[in-house]
């Protein structure tokens, strides 16, 4: 295996190949259940992983890497980096984006409802 | 192996990390972009809300009495000085608040302030002009002759005045919180006999008749903008500013007729005017105490949507008309 495949997992110290990695987060995933979507598994494994980047399926029965949220949880471990993680997945991008838009529109809607009154 | 394309597939063992990470740099910088920016309008939107709601009072309490009183002083300067101060230095003076502060948001409170000072500083020039004198006999009383002059400073002068100036200038707040402190002064003066009061009912009937002057002046401002508005002359976006400029003046004069009723409760006895009084002061509390949630101004007669200016103007016009009454007995 070259240098390239090889990376420490933060915070633990240990060293495993990314092959070795991606297995046991793809076990993990199989684990958690069959059932619900790989989004919701990954979304799931994410945040109870900590600080290395999460696994889903792949269509031949390994598991990949999630770049996006891979970069989040290199950015730090803990609380920051979970934080990161959770905003670093599309479906809470979109969660947290309606429920601020929802927001926003109802505060200025009362400012401008009273400025006008 | 640095700079080869990022790859997501199970070929992952030869993604090489910087690549990797700036493949998703641009995804990120726009998501996050995106939520900060939301974040900062949602907390741009707390502030300004959060601090309209702390800000905005429009208090028309017409039981309200000055936390201070000034023994053997007058009560119209004792009323005349808490409503400044409660206006201006208790509450949030608004009027010159810019942009980005909560109060600049405000406009019916802002009317409403300008509305009670505008009052209160009629007063004062007639304190100046009037009661504060011994007829010709006297000069004007450098304290009322000030605050009389303080109290006409425009109100939305703010700290910063940039057409004026790149300095700070005096503020409305400190010219009317000056104007506070001369008419204490006077009144301190009045109650250890240093100063006068000449409480003739000529003077009586010239403080009433400026008021009522004042009172005629905004009423047909009501009227010119409610005919306005019903033949498209006026702009209906007027309507709070004419509702609360003339509510605030008739708040203020409300409380100062009340007052006026102690200092002047001689004369107004001798012409056995106390009751007369006393329905005039209820005509001017209940002009002054419409608080409409959402003041309207739709074609007089309308079915379902209310015309908050002609109310307003109906019950000003039944205050001016005892007010008349009154003026009517003094000056025979």
């Amino acid at each position: 295996m070259s240098s390239n495949t090889e990376k420490t997992t933060e915070g633990s110290g240990a060293t495993a190949t990314l092959t070795e990695r991606l297995q046991a987060a793809g076990q993990l995933v199989q684990t958690i259940g069959q059932a619900g979507s790989a989004k919701l598994r990954s979304s799931i494994s994410g945040r109870g992983g900590g600080s290395h980047g999460e696994a889903k399926p792949a269509s031949d029965g390994t598991a990949a890497v999630d770049p996006a949220e891979e970069s989040s949880a290199r950015e730090g471990g803990g609380i920051g980096g979970r934080i990161s993680a959770i905003l670093g997945s599309k479906l809470m991008f979109r969660s947290a984006t309606g429920v601020l838009i929802v927001l926003a529109i109802g505060q200025w809607s009362l400012i401008f409802f009273n400025y006008w009154r | 192996m640095d700079g080869a394309p990022a790859s997501t597939g199970s070929g992952a063992e030869k993604t090489s990390p910087k690549a990797e990470k700036a493949g998703i740099g641009v995804g990120g910088i726009i998501r996050r972009t995106v939520l900060g920016s939301l974040v900062g309008v949602n907390l741009v939107g707390a502030y300004v809300l959060g601090g309209m709601l702390l800000t905005e009072r429009i208090d028309n309490d017409t039981n309200f009495q000055p936390p201070v009183v000034t023994e053997g002083g007058l009560a119209s300067v004792d009323i005349t000085v808490a409503l400044i101060e409660r206006e201006v230095d208790e509450y949030a003076w608004v009027s010159n608040e810019p942009f980005f502060m909560p109060g600049h948001w405000l406009p019916n409170m802002r009317h409403y302030q300008q509305g009670v000072v505008y009052g209160v500083s009629r007063f004062a020039m007639e304190l100046a002009d009037s009661l504060g004198r011994s007829r010709s006999a006297t000069a004007v009383d450098p304290d009322l002759d000030s605050a009389a002059g303080l109290l006409r400073f425009p109100g939305d002068v703010w700290i910063f005045d940039f057409e004026q100036t790149w300095t700070p200038v005096v503020t409305s707040e400190e010219q009317y919180m000056s104007a506070v402190r001369k008419l204490q002064a006077y009144n301190a003066r009045i109650a250890s006999g240093q100063a006068i009061f000449d409480p003739r009912r000529d003077n009586l009937l010239t403080t009433l008749t400026r008021i009522e002057a004042d009172v005629s002046s905004k009423i047909n401002i009501l009227s010119d903008h409610v005919e306005g508005v019903a033949a498209g002359r006026d702009v209906e976006t007027q309507t709070n500013e004419v509702f609360y400029l003339m509510k605030g003046r008739l708040y203020a004069y409300t409380m100062l007729l009340k007052a006026l009723e102690k200092d002047f409760a001689s004369v107004i006895e001798a012409e056995g005017l106390t009751l007369t009084w006393d329905n005039m002061i209820a005509s001017f509390e209940n002009a002054a105490s419409l608080k409409p949630f959402i003041v309207t101004n739709s074609a007089p007669g309308s079915v379902f949507i209310p015309n908050h200016v002609s109310e307003i103007g109906f019950f000003a016009l039944r205050a001016k008309t005892q007010l008349r009454d009154v003026m009517t007995v003094l000056s025979q």
